[in-house]
């Protein structure tokens, strides 16, 4: 029989903000593909009961602000030690804010880029060493945002701090080809999570009616993003690298 | 300056390259002619040798560079044992 180029059978995948979220449910989804999930987030007791969701397999946990950027390649040296070398990586930290820019300070920028992008990037910077990197290829995906590349009111720091994951997946893309790395950025709207959820019940009836009015399709649900990611992580996506996918339920057609 | 020992040096380089531990790198062997050798190459060895050594060589001064020996000579020979 051939082989079915969308799962992820054997795959050693790493998922930043694997606690809850599309972080979480990427997790959960790949494990029923066949891979083997290495779970990075900062809330334990969250991060366990993903952990306790995921088909059995070879899977692995790490409790980690991923902001202490010293603390990132022991994961991934002792994730390649216990399971082998790494084909995906999907990075789904992040954080938002409602702030308009009257109130942003220099600090807010730094603690939305430093989750948001540097943090991934620095993941990848270390993944990709040839010690650590399946040398058959690998994939990765960077959860950005519609926001990075269209703009909204009161989200100046998210915008630009998801608009620079986009820019960055392609110049990494780039770079990465040579070791048959690739890498994609995909970009949902609003997505049914505990972070958006917070971030919606800052704002009145109205503006979140007229939130849910630009979404086509409603509102997304974490396994629509999930199943995207696979896509990306697969065999059947082995001739996309630096593009940006947009997954927003028809929020960027209108 | 401490003197730089060869075998260090060229253990430095292969790091930085990500040349495998079992490919035998001398100082005649030609940079270019590594697989891992690219169009970035030269700037993570300026970066390494910077970083490392805190010397300072511009990526220009790199178009002379061929093999290991010719990069250790751009350093200053008289840095190393």
């Amino acid at each position: 029989m051939n082989k079915n180029l969308f799962d992820l059978k054997n795959k050693n995948i790493i998922i930043t903000g694997a606690s809850s979220g599309i972080g979480g449910q990427c997790a959960i989804t790949f494990a029923q593909l066949g891979a083997n999930i290495i779970l990075v987030a900062r809330n334990k007791e969250r991060l366990e009961q993903t952990f306790k969701k995921l088909k059995k397999r070879n899977h692995l946990f790490f409790v980690q602000d991923i902001t202490e950027y010293d603390k990132l390649e022991e994961i991934v040296n002792t994730s390649v030690e216990k399971i082998g070398k790494i084909s995906g990586f999907v990075h789904s930290a992040g954080v938002d804010k409602l702030l308009p820019l009257k109130l942003v300070e220099p600090d807010i920028y730094k603690e939305m880029f430093s989750v948001n992008v540097i943090s991934g990037f620095e993941l990848a910077r270390i993944i990709s060493k040839k010690k650590y990197v399946n040398k058959e290829g690998a994939s990765f995906v960077f959860i950005s945002s519609i926001m990075g590349i269209l703009g909204q009111t009161g989200k100046i720091p998210y915008c630009s701090s998801k608009g620079a994951v986009v820019s960055g997946a392609k110049a990494m893309a780039l770079e990465l080809v040579s070791k048959n790395i690739r890498v994609n950025s995909i970009l949902p709207a609003v997505v049914e999570t505990e972070m958006s959820k917070h971030v919606l019940g800052n704002l009145s009836e109205e503006s979140r009616e007229e939130i849910l009015n630009m979404h086509p399709l409603g509102l997304g649900k974490p396994d629509d993003i999930a199943y995207a990611c696979a896509f990306l992580l697969s065999d059947a996506s082995r001739w996309i690298t630096g593009s940006n996918l947009i997954v927003d339920g028809g929020y960027s057609a209108k | 300056m401490e003197k730089i020992k060869k075998e260090k040096f060229i253990q430095n380089l292969k790091e930085t390259l990500e040349i495998d531990d079992d490919k035998v790198i001398t100082v005649d062997t030609n940079l270019a002619d590594l697989e891992e050798y690219d169009s970035l190459s030269v700037l993570v060895i300026v970066t390494m040798i910077e970083k490392e050594y805190k010397k300072q060589i511009s990526s220009s001064d790199f178009e002379k560079i061929t093999t290991v020996n010719s990069l250790m000579e751009l350093i200053g020979k008289e840095y190393f044992e």
